[in-house]
């Protein structure tokens, strides 16, 4: 009887053992912003909904893998340094700029997906502030989240409007001490994404600059990054993972689930109508694209050398030895959505049309 | 015999003190809250008048309904549970190695002669400069914060443990010697009583530094539930009472500590005849 | 590297006897104390160096010394450390001033004048206990997140300790100092002169040196939240950056700006307090 139970609990162990080798017990998960409550797991684009609605936990549950959300107040150079401290196995939705920077200091990751293309940038100045553009600034305090996409989308606008950073007095400060700063009045801009226009609905702020309609150089990008080691040692969970984000910015990209994208992005605090005024004509399908194509590989090419230029990064790297896209069109082809979104070439135009565009 | 008038009593300076000693003994002072209680009516008119931004400037009587709510809601006292377990962890590995550093660098002249100049260099670098590196060490979650507490407190107690060991003096060891004691009954009924006075004053400080530390810790790196987090959100929100309230809950678990380390230091030195006041 | 082979080597007189025909003892001794005092800072760079070499450890988390070095350089040449040290320097300055001399009146009111000490002592207690830190939030909201914001909370910091020790000082004068001033019949001034001053200046001077120590202390926390210039800035802004070999770089200039200080007052004070014959 009791050798029964011994060979029992052996193979209980063996199996466990053999499972284990499969499987991770945790997967972590890093998304680079907080809501505006600073505690709710929500975020926007397809990171955001796919921890909002707890697709994973749902995919993993029969492994009980435990899936484990993690959400930086100090957005991308937070996370890159959870990165370096190996605390977190996927970075879901980092920017390009401190995804560029974590590369080129050296930690490998590898970008499977792109979260968010396109992204829109704004300058907003207290309500009665008398600058009308750029240059109306020089000399002011600006704040801006330093080493996030934003301060890339910064640098670029710079060049583009023909002013230098030394023309200004940048402050680093994150996102809620931006808009609390115009608030007060203690700061005369802030560079930020479509979070202004919070400041704008409460009276308190006026938007005098913005990317959309401007040049597809200026927008920001966000990806999906795992780290080197998980990704050999855990190849099935990674494709799992994959699939599940295809589905979802498949679900997104659809024109008919508009509204109801809005308002899983609202859950972060911010109302829906922002988002539906800062996509304006767009389409979901045009940001929301996963694919990893020729406009993914110029911004992120050109971000690199602005980088170098601007001396946020010390030596350059190849895009092109950083993305894993193996998972992504196994994906699109076990999905049968190969053609579903369009491509847009190196000038960020498009190139081929997709079935939502 | 009877006395017709009172002796004059002289006015000596001691004599004086005394007096006012008899005086302050029989009716309590309350000109110390007279400062405050005129803040509070200022910052009552403040609000009522709008001198200030109200948007900002909340009214004292908000801020005591806010600082009630908070305190029968759970999150209060479940904030305060997270902070003091971290500035207990902070403490408590803080002090071990600085006692532990301490009786090294007491006991031994050559330990003191390497390890100390080095020790004062790193004592000079402002303590939250090491944030941005131990956020990059160890993450930015409980372990750094309870490794910043741990780097805040041992100082202290390192200085004053050391302090204490060095300042036993040779006689005792001389009449140890004389009694012949083991070196462990040396260590254990001469030396430590000796220094006993000055490492607990050592750990008193290390205590209030840990507390400081907490607060810092949780204002610097990650937010997690902690009063530190009453403070950050409150101001982000714009919420003064809320900040306010924090502001008092710190000021007040750093009062019960001070208070009751003090008792606890009179119980277990009493033996001691103190010739300073505490 | 051994200590006892190193000191033997450079003739510490406790270890080998006293060559004085071939090394003068006052060289050697203060070779030891040198060798002493270098030896743990070069054991720690010496690993520091084996495992950036080694790559124990990745360098994002820790780079080279020789990189370090290398940032550290830069900085100076470049300009970016002077020009940040210099704004942060002048925040201490003015805030060390301000908050000092509130501290010094403050210090000198509470002790010479028992009804103001009554007034004001318990409040002043409760507005210690808070850390600077503490008053942050609740400053930022009221006067923002420029100079004002810094300057107000290094006087604070430099305040609380100088206030304290001037009391101290102050009260701490045995009485018979005054009663034999009396004999004399001095002034009030003279009072001042003669018995006060040199008898709590120690203490006035301790509170000063902490004051300076605090000051320093919370102009970097300062920075670390809202600047966009000083070399606590610098050092966020390496942060962002991944770049630890900034941060270190700045933590290297907070740190010897600190030990400066520290020097400063420790060669004013024993140059001041010559006079006293103290038992240590």
């Amino acid at each position: 009887m009791i050798r029964i139970l011994h060979l029992f609990t052996a193979a209980l162990l063996l199996a466990s053992l053999a499972s284990a080798a499969d499987y991770p017990t945790v997967i972590r998960i890093g998304y680079p912003g907080v809501a505006n409550d600073n505690y709710s797991p929500v975020g926007t684009a397809t990171a955001g909904t796919l921890a909002a609605k707890g697709i994973l936990e749902d995919e993993f549950k029969k492994e009980g893998i435990k899936i484990e959300w993690t959400f930086f107040k100090g957005a991308g150079p937070a996370l890159n340094e959870a990165l370096a401290n190996g605390l977190l196995d996927f970075a879901a939705g980092l920017g390009d700029l401190p995804a560029i920077v974590h590369r080129a200091g050296g930690i490998t990751t590898e970008v499977l997906a792109t979260n968010y293309r396109g992204q829109t940038t704004y300058i907003v100045v207290p309500n009665d502030s008398p600058a009308k553009e750029l240059k109306d600034l020089k000399g002011k305090k600006i704040a801006i989240f330093k080493g996030t996409n934003v301060s890339l989308s910064w640098a670029k606008i710079l060049k583009d409007q023909g002013v230098q950073e030394s023309d200004f007095r940048t402050l680093n400060l994150d996102a809620g001490t931006s808009r609390s700063a115009i608030a007060t009045r203690d700061v005369d801009a802030y560079v930020g994404g479509n979070d202004v226009f919070q400041l704008r609905n409460r009276g308190v702020g006026k938007i005098i600059y913005g990317t959309p309609g401007r040049s597809p150089f200026l927008g920001r990008f966000s990806t999906l990054n795992v780290v080197d080691t998980f990704e050999k040692k855990y190849p099935d969970v990674v494709q799992r993972f994959v699939n599940d984000w295809v589905k979802e910015a498949a679900w997104g990209s659809k024109e008919e689930n508009r509204l109801d994208v809005f308002r899983w992005w609202a859950k972060n605090g911010q109302s829906w109508q922002d988002y539906k005024e800062d996509l304006g004509s767009d389409t979901l399908a045009s940001h929301l694209s996963p694919l990893l194509d020729a406009h993914f590989y110029s911004h992120f090419t050109s971000g690199i050398k602005v980088s170098l230029d601007n001396k946020l990064i010390r030596q350059p790297f190849e895009v092109k030895d950083w993305v894993n896209d193996t998972y992504l069109k196994k994906a699109l082809k076990e999905q049968g959505l190969e053609t579903f979104w369009s491509t847009y070439d190196d000038g960020g135009k498009l190139a081929v049309k997709g079935v939502v565009q | 015999m009877s006395i017709s008038r009172p002796i004059p009593i002289p006015s000596t300076p001691l004599i004086r003190r005394a007096a006012a000693f008899q005086a302050a003994l029989r009716r309590p002072d309350y000109r110390g809250l007279y400062l405050p209680a005129a803040l509070v009516v200022l910052w009552s008119l403040a609000t009522y008048f709008g001198w200030v931004d109200t948007r900002i400037l909340v009214s004292p009587l908000e801020t005591l309904k806010t600082a009630w709510h908070l305190l029968i809601s759970k999150m209060l006292w479940v904030s305060l549970g997270y902070s003091l377990a971290r500035d207990a962890s902070g403490f408590l590995a803080g002090s071990i190695i600085g006692l532990l550093l301490g009786t090294l660098l007491g006991t031994s002249r050559l330990a003191d002669r390497l390890i100390s100049p080095t020790f004062h260099a790193f004592k000079q670098i402002a303590v939250f400069a090491w944030i941005p590196l131990i956020a990059v060490w160890f993450g930015l979650g409980e372990p750094a914060k309870i490794a910043f507490i741990a780097l805040v407190v041992f100082p202290p107690v390192l200085l004053n443990t050391f302090d204490g060991i060095r300042s036993v003096s040779r006689d005792y060891i001389e009449v140890a010697r004389a009694f012949e004691f083991s070196t462990l009954q040396q260590s254990l009924r001469v030396i430590l009583p000796a220094a006993l006075p000055q490492i607990f004053t050592g750990l008193r400080l290390g205590l209030i530094y840990a507390w400081l530390a907490t607060i810092g810790a949780e204002y610097f790196l990650k937010a997690a539930p902690g009063v530190g987090n009453i403070l950050i959100d409150g101001r982000e929100k714009f919420l003064m009472d809320q900040v306010i309230t924090g502001v008092a809950v710190v000021a007040a678990v750093g009062y019960v500590f001070h208070y009751l380390t003090a008792r606890l230091e009179k119980r277990l030195l009493s033996w001691r005849t103190r010739t300073d006041v505490p | 590297m051994n200590a006892q082979a190193t000191q033997l080597a450079l003739g510490s007189p406790t270890l080998s006897p006293v060559r004085t025909w071939i090394v003068p003892r006052w060289i050697g001794q203060s070779f030891a104390v040198t060798a002493r005092t270098l030896f743990l800072p070069l054991l720690i760079l010496g690993l520091w160096q084996l495992t950036s070499w080694r790559g124990w450890i990745a360098p994002q988390i820790l780079p080279a010394p020789t990189i370090v070095w290398a940032t550290f350089v830069e900085l100076i040449r470049s300009g970016d450390t002077p020009t940040n040290l210099l704004i942060s320097l002048e925040r201490v300055g003015w805030g060390f001033l301000a908050g000092g001399s509130i501290g010094l009146v403050f210090g000198i009111l509470m002790a010479q004048f028992p009804s103001f000490r009554a007034y004001v002592y318990p409040s002043f207690t409760i507005f210690t206990q808070v850390p600077a830190l503490g008053w942050i939030p609740l400053l930022m909201m009221f006067v923002g997140i420029g100079e004002a914001l810094k300057i107000i909370i290094i006087a604070k910091a430099a305040m609380v300790p100088v206030a304290i020790n001037t009391f101290q000082g102050i009260r701490n004068i045995p009485e018979n100092h005054f009663e034999v001033a009396s004999v004399f019949r001095l002034t009030r001034l003279q009072v001042v002169h003669k018995v006060i001053l040199p008898a709590a200046l120690p203490s006035i001077f301790t509170g000063l040196r902490y004051g300076l120590t605090h000051a320093w202390l919370a102009l970097v926390t300062v920075e670390l939240l809202a600047s966009s210039e000083g070399i606590g800035f610098q050092m966020v802004w390496g942060r962002q950056l991944f770049q630890l070999d900034v941060v270190i770089a700045s933590i290297l200039v907070i740190g010897i700006v600190g030990l400066s200080i520290d020097l400063v007052f420790s060669l004013i004070e024993s140059r001041l307090l010559r006079w006293r014959r103290a038992a240590f």
